[in-house]
């Protein structure tokens, strides 16, 4: 379980957010497994995932967390949102009332992560363009508006899911350069580089359980 | 093997030493208690036909609930009696029914369900009707739905095979006055048709497509949503029914016997009800390993909401299906809970016949246990974890790794701990009370309640002359137990209850801890 040589420069933590059945799942799991997993089974509470990338010659560690899409669970996932460095908002193309939904996911995304976290929509299923329910060109109306970055992407056949990630990275890479986001505070979702811990803290003396 | 604990940990004991002897018995008999605890975790193979037989008397009762459920627990049920078994332990048949009278039950629910089903789909296929049920990810848009068919395809599939003409008449009449709305059938059926094509698709039930299970998943859950609607559809409510409709492979039994359950974990699925669930879950880790909930702190994990799967699912997904089914099982058959008779009597067999305060929550259910064993089992593997990621992963990691009776022994010994804990930590708040400022407040509700005093000792079977033990209970200041000054070879047995009941009745009326 140790973490071994840490060969990153940076950690930066992400989350996926937008309705059930977006495919937020097999957005993650086609990034870090470079697969398609079809029949993959819904989210409950998060799912984690991870993926070193390279940006302008630095390591950084992705650290990714895929959260549950129905409303009901909101509540539990929103704890997730705190520190989090880019934020992957999902729809469906082929299902309208998933991009109805945005400006909810939008809203909480603004509220419970900080100014400077990069909000990247994804509109997913783009291998399904007979069935779409949503233009490119509204979508990217609506990403503007926001100042969103946008991409159509298909978890299926991995279209533009690299370029995805990537660019957000690239995003919040670039605030670090240009000093807009501040890696002293404590919900930037940026980590640099850490030596690992020794000991850990209030783990020394603490290996037999007290009860 | 788990590691063996063998210190138990305790608030900061009050300063003078001299408050320390108050509960003499109980101190000396800690290791006792323990080995007791110890002893008493134990697995039996699963309940077998002969055993399930003789549970029932000459007409087809259970005789003693109790015992069925007690040999549940200890080792699930053979695969060969579990649909008679689950349907006493799922509610469908009450276990004191008669054989005849079980008849009768399965008829009228068969019935029901049916009616059920179709006074949904009637509602559905009335503004709808080219709406495509035969496809289980068909649902509706604003405009329409996804899929549509020609309407004498659904005709086919409304026809529901009835039985007993007088039960479907009775059941007709149920289920018209069930409550139906186009909108929530058409909520629930755009949540459901998104998960049931994903639901347990490696398990040779569901696999393939156009599998007609999957229609019964569907069917099952909107029928669902009708009978519960402010619960209505929620994601994992898919993984358990594919559970129960394994076990049956009857679509109407499966389904009442999910409604049975739901009953009795719906808080849970509710949004306010899952934060609660987790608190509870992280109030009984931090109680049973409070220096692994303070590691999970540093590691900023301390929220446990990572746990939200295990507590929603009943660990379904962190099992393979079979040994998930017995898990329901187990956890289904409330055995062992606080508010169990046995977890009386585990409670009442710690406190030795001696007075204590009952701080335990009767929240927390044996999941609960269940999941801080897990974490107790693996404690050392989570501290070599630096940081909140890892620890998620770790924990995520053991999906599939678990040794499940490994798992309910540590759960069932950290029971009995927690039971002796609450015993213990009572008498040290009990000290702590006397001996703090909180005195001043006792001292007042002892006057304050002089009459009600006198009558709980009489009513604890003490004599006129204990109510001297009143005075010597305020002059004395909690140094020590109050003795009764005029009785000395008495036994402290009533008057220590009767201090129970005082602060039980009024402490908490007065301040709450």
């Amino acid at each position: 379980m140790a973490a071994g040589p840490y060969n990153y420069s940076y950690i930066f933590k992400y989350i996926i957010i937008g309705d059930m059945g977006v495919g937020k799942s097999c957005l993650l799991h086609q990034f870090t497994e470079k697969k398609f997993m079809a029949d993959c089974p819904h989210t409950i509470g998060v799912e984690f995932g991870t993926r070193i990338i390279e940006v302008s010659g630095q390591k950084i560690k992705l650290q990714i967390w895929d959260t549950a899409g129905q409303e009901r669970f909101r509540a539990v996932t929103r704890s997730y949102y705190r520190g989090a460095a880019g934020a992957l908002m999902v729809y469906d193309i082929t299902r309208r009332s998933t991009y109805n939904h945005l400006s909810s996911w939008l809203t909480d995304a603004r509220n419970l992560t900080n100014p400077n976290t990069v909000i990247f929509l994804i509109g997913n299923k783009s291998d399904l363009d007979a069935q779409r329910d949503v233009t490119y060109e509204e979508a990217k109306a609506f990403a503007d508006e926001n100042g969103l970055t946008f991409l159509e992407c298909s978890a299926k056949t991995g279209e533009n899911v690299e370029d995805a990630f990537l660019e957000t990275a690239r995003k919040i890479y670039q605030n670090i350069q240009d000093g807009s986001l501040d890696l002293n505070q404590a919900d930037s979702g940026v980590q640099p580089k850490q030596l690992p811990r020794t000991t850990p803290a209030g783990g020394g003396d603490a290996k037999q359980c007290n009860c | 093997m788990a590691t063996e604990y063998e210190v138990l940990s305790y608030p900061p004991p009050p300063d003078d030493s001299d408050l320390i002897p108050m509960c003499p018995v109980l101190l000396d008999n800690r290791a006792e208690i323990e080995q007791e605890a110890i002893s008493q975790s134990f697995r039996s193979p699963p309940l077998s036909k002969a055993n399930f037989d003789a549970m029932h008397d000459s007409e087809g009762r259970i005789v003693c609930d109790h015992a069925f459920r007690r040999a549940v627990f200890r080792g699930g049920i053979e695969e060969e009696i579990r649909q008679e078994a689950w349907r006493v332990l799922f509610g469908y048949f009450p276990s004191n029914t008669t054989a005849k009278e079980r008849e009768a039950l399965r008829t009228q629910k068969e019935c029901r369900y049916a009616a059920l089903k179709r006074r949904w789909r009637n509602v559905l296929l009335a503004k709808y009707p080219d709406f495509d049920l035969s496809r289980p990810d068909n649902y509706l848009f604003d405009t329409g739905p996804a899929y549509k068919c020609a309407p004498s395809a659904n005709v086919c599939q409304a026809a529901t095979s009835c039985c007993h003409s007088v039960a479907s008449m009775e059941a007709e009449i149920y289920a018209n006055r069930v409550p139906c709305h186009i909108e929530s059938v058409k909520e629930a059926l755009q949540y459901i048709s998104k998960d049931v094509p994903r639901t347990d698709r490696h398990y040779h039930l569901f696999k393939e497509d156009n599998n007609p299970n999957l229609l019964v998943l569907r069917d099952a859950l909107v029928t669902f949503t009708l009978l519960q609607p402010e619960v209505g559809y929620v994601q994992g409510m898919n993984d358990i029914f594919a559970r129960f409709f394994i076990v049956f492979q009857s679509e109407s039994t499966a389904f009442w016997c999910f409604v049975y359950y739901m009953t009795t974990v719906q808080r849970g699925f509710l949004a306010e009800g899952m934060l609660e669930r987790i608190k509870s879950l992280r109030m009984l880790l931090q109680c049973l390993d409070p220096d692994l909930t303070s590691y999970l702190y540093v590691c900023e994990v301390s929220e446990l909401i990572f746990c939200h799967k295990w507590l929603l699912l009943s660990f379904q997904r962190e099992f393979e299906i079979d040994d998930g089914i017995r898990l329901l099982e187990i956890l289904s058959s409330h055995h062992l809970e606080l508010d169990s008779f046995q977890g009386q009597r585990a409670r009442a067999q710690c406190s030795k016949n001696d007075s204590t305060l009952d701080l335990m929550s009767c929240e927390f259910g044996f999941d609960l246990f269940f999941a801080v064993a897990i974490f107790t089992l693996y404690r050392d593997k989570i501290f070599l974890c630096t940081d909140g990621s890892q620890v998620h992963q770790f924990i995520s990691r053991l999906s599939g790794q678990l040794q499940m009776d490994q798992v309910l022994m540590q759960a069932e010994r950290l029971f009995y701990r927690y039971c002796k804990k609450s015993v213990l930590d009572s008498f040290v708040l009990l000290a702590s009370l006397i001996k703090s400022e909180w005195f001043m407040w006792i001292d007042f509700i002892v006057c304050d309640i002089g009459a009600n005093f006198h009558h709980c000792l009489l009513s604890q079977g003490g004599t006129t002359h204990c109510a001297d033990g009143e005075a010597a209970y305020c002059s004395n200041r909690g140094a020590r137990w109050p003795k009764c000054g005029t009785c000395p070879g008495a036994s402290p047995g009533p008057y220590e209850s009767s201090i129970h009941n005082i602060l039980n009745g009024f402490s908490f009326r007065h301040f709450s801890f």
